[in-house]
């Protein structure tokens, strides 16, 4: 075989494969990245309803949103602050490892079932609306501040997220209040995909080796639908005294050393000087 | 009998005059590195005085040396469980303020100060941190402040004064002071050395200079606080604790350290003594009464038969065990008894001894009679001294008053026989008497003069031939390093460009 045709062939196997494997890996992109937020045709859950987005936007504009959602918004781009402000604030978190290319298969893949209008909604077949029960919003509330671990030994929701309603000090304030995530997320059928699949880049990570199981999730939902009517949270007080804590700790502690090395020596000449001059000259 | 040689000191204090040029030869050749501003590996105290650092005989607050606690010897400043809760801070450790900022002057002030009404001052400027600073206190801050309210009337050796001699010793015109001058005692029972966590100080076993390890100390400073005498002290700069080596390059090559070698009133002596480290123990637990004496008794006498046998059984050498035989330590400590151990209490054991001085009479004159010399005890004017034999006995013999009263008769005996002899205005026989008393014989006091007076360098410094190679080949061999690339931790020589 000589060199050319060696290389023609090698050459045909390159571009056929990734032709080939688009259309299935942009299924696949639509399930894992985005179905636990959106639907086609499903009506809004986190994100809104994608079905006739390529008609109402621009494909140079989705692909870039797609891209870097937070640059667009960021760039002062009216139609994604609008849609930022009617999503309560939410942003659409950047997809760990997206490409120019990957979000052009993905728009393709969302005009392509919009139009045929398979209705069927994106996610996994819609979960049995059963009225949450009491013991499952309770195994919630333990799963969530780790009183029960979790299965797989994630950890606690409690350690990064707070929510209304915890006993004593409340959560931690590194992610972001879970009060009203029920509504934000739209509902069972949101949170559900949301948290099979966590998309945001700390919690994949987090989760992607440790995820939750399909009873943890139940749980998980009950214990937020669950949840006292949601207002807008305040949890100053509560940080506030956990300061407060923190300085009274901080002065015990100090106290309990003072006790404990209350024989150490501080110094004697000083002392001998300042004893003479309060004697006075004689 | 597991006999040991030990290059011990005896400080002459009848003969000190307080100059300061020990301190400041020590200073020149070791100390004058950055984070060593402040270390006076030798210092000269005037006392009563509060000394360096302040009021370091106080060991209350500092916490130095051994304890005995339920018929156990005991450090005074850590113990295992005691360094599990102060492993982070040592609450016994002096401050720079207990020694002192040291500091320079701003002298290019005085060239480069622009023109103005004022001429240019230098200001004092830390070492430490090379800000301008006020100074309130130095090495030697009461040098010759004896009577000060601040210092002198808190020596923690007036314990035990009556408030009568209090007042004698700080009286205006009567005024008495001495000089201490001090360096590391290179104790036989170091409390450093059992302090180190980290094994970084050893005593050398050929000769017992105490030495700190620069490449295994670990900045723990627990020797700081330990050694009761404050003669370790931290270098804040390179992090670790260094201390007096008595000179020891300058001794291996047969010199007298340099403190002794400068000394003005030659009032420093050097010698081999040979001792029973197997008694140390046995020693250390004895009550504070006995230690003078039972400390004198762990000093073994070379001229022993058995002893030198002992000895060369230990490997000790000849030379050293003939050394020995002619050191002026020896003779001072053991066989004139006029050499005494500085604050024995510590249980330390103490290899530097110290002379106690005499001091002027606490005289009181009646009408206008002359000072009469003709007392019916011709001792008389010991117990009248202006220092009180309490104050030294507590410098010198753990509050016990007879070690240091025999020194002093024994020295003044010994200056009215050489008066008779010389001057001729006390007649022999009581002089002789004198002699008899304080237990001393006119060849015995001869012999105190000719050393105290007419010393030569020999005379005063008979140091051993170290034979370092002998104490090396105990624990290396020497061949070891033969054809390699040298000793030491020397990575090995490499070209470069």
């Amino acid at each position: 075989m000589s060199m050319t045709k060696r290389i023609g062939v090698l050459s045909l196997v390159f571009l056929w494969f990734p032709a080939a494997t688009r259309a299935q890996s942009a299924a696949d992109d639509y399930k894992k990245s985005c179905a636990m937020c959106h639907t086609i045709g499903g009506g809004p859950l986190a994100g809104p309803d994608l079905a006739g987005m390529s008609d109402r936007r621009e494909r140079s504009w989705l692909i870039r949103f797609i891209v870097d959602p937070q640059a667009v918004v960021g760039s002062g781009d009216t139609t994604a602050k609008a849609m930022v402000d009617e999503y309560k604030g939410m942003i659409m978190p950047a997809l760990p490892g997206m490409t120019h290319e990957r979000a052009a298969a993905l728009v393709d893949y969302v005009r392509e079932r919009s139009s045929g209008k398979s209705d069927q909604p994106a996610s996994s077949p819609k979960r049995e609306m059963n009225p949450v029960t009491a013991e499952d919003v309770e195994r919630g509330r333990e799963l969530f501040v780790g009183v029960q671990p979790l299965e797989a030994h994630g950890a606690a929701c409690l350690a990064c997220h707070d929510t209304k309603g915890l006993e004593s000090m409340g959560g931690g304030r590194l992610g972001p209040n879970l009060t009203s995530v029920y509504e934000r997320l739209g509902g069972r059928q949101g949170l559900e995909s949301w948290l099979s699949a966590p998309p945001t880049p700390l919690m994949s990570s987090l989760y992607r080796t440790r995820p939750l199981s399909a009873r943890e999730i139940t749980a998980f939902i009950a214990f937020f639908e669950a949840r006292p009517p949601r207002e807008a949270v305040s949890t100053g007080m509560r940080h506030g005294a956990f300061s407060m804590l923190g300085l009274l700790g901080t002065g015990l502690l100090l106290g309990v050393f003072h006790l404990l090395w209350r024989g150490r020596r501080r110094g004697v000449r000083a002392k001998l000087v300042q004893a003479y001059r309060l004697r006075g000259v004689q | 009998m597991n006999v040991r040689s030990q290059v011990a000191m005896v400080f002459h204090l009848d003969k000190c005059i307080g100059c300061h040029t020990c301190s400041v030869a020590c200073k020149n050749i070791w100390t004058d590195r950055k984070g060593a501003e402040y270390m006076w590996w030798n210092n000269v105290e005037t006392k009563p005085g509060t000394g360096y650092p302040t009021r370091w005989e106080d060991q209350e607050d500092y916490q130095g040396g051994w304890e005995v606690v339920g018929g156990k010897l005991r450090l005074k400043s850590t113990s295992k469980s005691k360094i599990v809760f102060n492993i982070f801070h040592n609450p016994h450790m002096p401050s720079m303020d207990d020694y002192y900022q040291p500091w320079t002057y701003d002298y290019e002030t005085l060239f480069n100060a622009p023109e103005g009404e004022d001429q240019p001052v230098a200001r004092p400027i830390s070492k430490v941190t090379g800000e301008l600073v006020q100074i309130e206190s130095g090495p030697n801050w009461d040098d010759d402040l004896g009577g000060s309210q601040v210092y002198a009337d808190n020596d923690p050796n007036l314990e035990g004064l009556s408030e009568e001699q209090r007042a004698q010793l700080s009286s205006v015109e009567r005024l008495v002071m001495f000089y201490l001058p001090r360096i590391c005692n290179h104790c036989l029972n170091p409390s450093c050395v059992a302090s180190c966590p980290s094994g970084a100080m050893y005593k050398r076993g050929e000769d017992g200079i105490v030495l700190v390890d620069q490449n295994r100390c670990r900045a723990w400073r627990s020797c700081v606080s330990a050694c009761p005498y404050k003669k370790v002290y931290y270098n804040w700069f390179a992090g670790k604790a260094e201390k007096c080596i008595l000179c020891y390059p300058r001794l291996e090559t047969g010199q007298a350290p340099a403190c002794f070698h400068s000394c003005v009133g030659r009032i420093r002596y050097l010698g081999v003594l040979l001792y029973d480290a197997d008694r140390i123990e046995e020693v250390a637990l004895k009550p504070d009464s006995e230690l003078a004496e039972a400390h004198r008794s762990l000093i073994l006498d070379p001229h022993d038969p058995l002893v030198a046998a002992a000895a060369r059984a230990n490997g000790i050498d000849e030379a050293v065990i003939e050394s020995a035989r002619k050191s002026p330590v020896y003779k001072f400590v053991k066989e004139w008894g006029l050499a005494l151990p500085p604050h024995v209490e510590y249980r330390t054991f103490p290899m530097l001894f110290y002379v106690p001085p005499l001091s002027p009479v606490m005289s009181t004159r009646a009408g206008s009679e002359a000072i009469s010399h003709g007392s019916p005890s011709l001792f008389h004017d010991i117990d009248e001294s202006r220092i009180p034999v309490q104050y030294l006995a507590n410098l010198f013999g753990a509050g016990e008053e007879d070690g240091v009263r025999y020194a002093l008769r024994k020295q003044k005996a010994v200056r009215w026989w050489r008066r008779a002899r010389t001057v001729g205005d006390v007649d022999e026989a009581t002089a002789l008497r004198m002699l008899d008393e304080a237990d001393c014989t006119p060849e015995q006091a001869e012999a105190i003069y000719q050393l105290t007076t007419l010393c030569s360098f020999e005379e005063r410094f008979v140091i051993p031939p170290m034979h370092r190679e002998e104490a090396i080949a105990m624990v290396q061999d020497p061949r070891e390093a033969q054809a390699s690339m040298g000793f030491g931790f020397s990575t090995g020589t490499g070209r470069s460009i």
